[in-house]
């Protein structure tokens, strides 16, 4: 019974990941890259691991549960730091209907288009 | 070569002087080069050129002229004993398949060096995840610690890569940064 519980999680954690990767591939700039990586690598990393808490002992589950709170931790502020560095360096937003306000990277508009907000576009924060 | 104290620091002090002198004469030859030539480049690479023949002869004169007195208690190991080693441990065989593959498309794909911090990232995180299934697979707790390891240096290294890329400091102070 736990090996089949093993084997859905590894199954399921390898789905995800390789979501992920598709997704770092398939994306066209950095700050869409990042939302492939910070979340659907790390989900996949988490439930990898819990698979291989199934049939060991508590010194693998202590490991494990440290392992995916640092990450739970560590990961979104990488994150943030790859992408407040693409936005410093002025990298475009290559995916439509990328949004940029301070009008700082090539290739996003500068204000959302006004469809359900009227004055949206006129007011800049 | 031999296992004697003595002899070792015998040879070590011939080994400094030697290094010594090669340098001052290197210096004094090189200097008077660049005050005087002409043609730098030239007489520099006939230089270099001359200094290669030199040391390739002298390193052969060496090898042929020193002996080895060193007694083994261990049988030598042979190559492919150590090949052998090598290709039975499949989970090293894997994470090493799974490095090259995840390096070779990232820089097949990434055009810029924030993609390339990205992928990084990511495929760090997939050996970490590697590194579980290993442990569990092969019941090696340990394989676990050097997780943790490389997920600890996975952030400090993104953190301080992307904060080099963003202003060029690793560690700045906020108030002391002038603006773009």
């Amino acid at each position: 019974m736990s090996a089949w519980i093993a084997d859905v999680l590894v199954l399921v954690g390898l789905a995800v990941m390789t979501l992920g990767v598709y997704g770092i591939i398939r994306f066209p700039d950095v700050y869409t890259r990042l939302h492939a990586s910070g979340k659907a690598s790390f989900l996949g990393v988490t439930v990898l691991l819990f698979a291989g808490t199934v049939g060991g002992g508590p010194s693998v589950a202590a490991r494990v549960v440290l392992i995916v709170v640092l990450l739970a931790l560590t990961t979104p502020v990488a994150a943030h730091t790859i992408a407040q560095a693409a936005y410093h360096r002025r990298e475009p937003m290559r995916a439509s209907g990328a949004i940029d306000e301070s009008g700082n990277c090539p290739g996003a508009a500068t204000s959302p288009p006004g469809r359900g907000s009227p004055g949206a576009s006129s007011v800049r924060g | 070569m031999t296992q004697l104290p003595q002899e070792r620091a015998k040879l070590a002090s011939a080994r400094t002087l030697g290094a010594a002198g090669a340098i001052i004469l290197l210096s004094v030859v090189v200097s008077s080069q660049i005050t005087r030539s002409e043609n730098l480049q030239r007489s520099l690479t006939v230089t270099t050129l001359i200094l290669a023949v030199v040391g390739i002869a002298l390193y052969l004169v060496s090898f042929r002229t020193s002996r080895e007195i060193v007694e083994r208690d261990a049988a030598p190991v042979s190559l492919k004993q150590s090949l052998g080693a090598i290709r039975h441990n499949r989970p090293l065989v894997l994470l090493c398949l799974s490095a090259v593959f995840m390096l070779t498309g990232m820089f097949t794909r990434a055009r810029t060096t924030a993609e390339r911090l990205v992928a990084l990232d990511t495929a760090v995180l997939m050996l970490i995840g590697l590194l579980g299934l290993v442990a569990a697979e092969s019941r090696r707790p340990y394989a676990l610690d050097a997780a943790l390891v490389l997920a600890l240096l996975s952030f400090v290294s993104t953190v301080a890569a992307s904060r080099y890329l963003g202003d060029r400091r690793p560690f700045t102070e906020p108030e002391e940064e002038p603006s773009p």
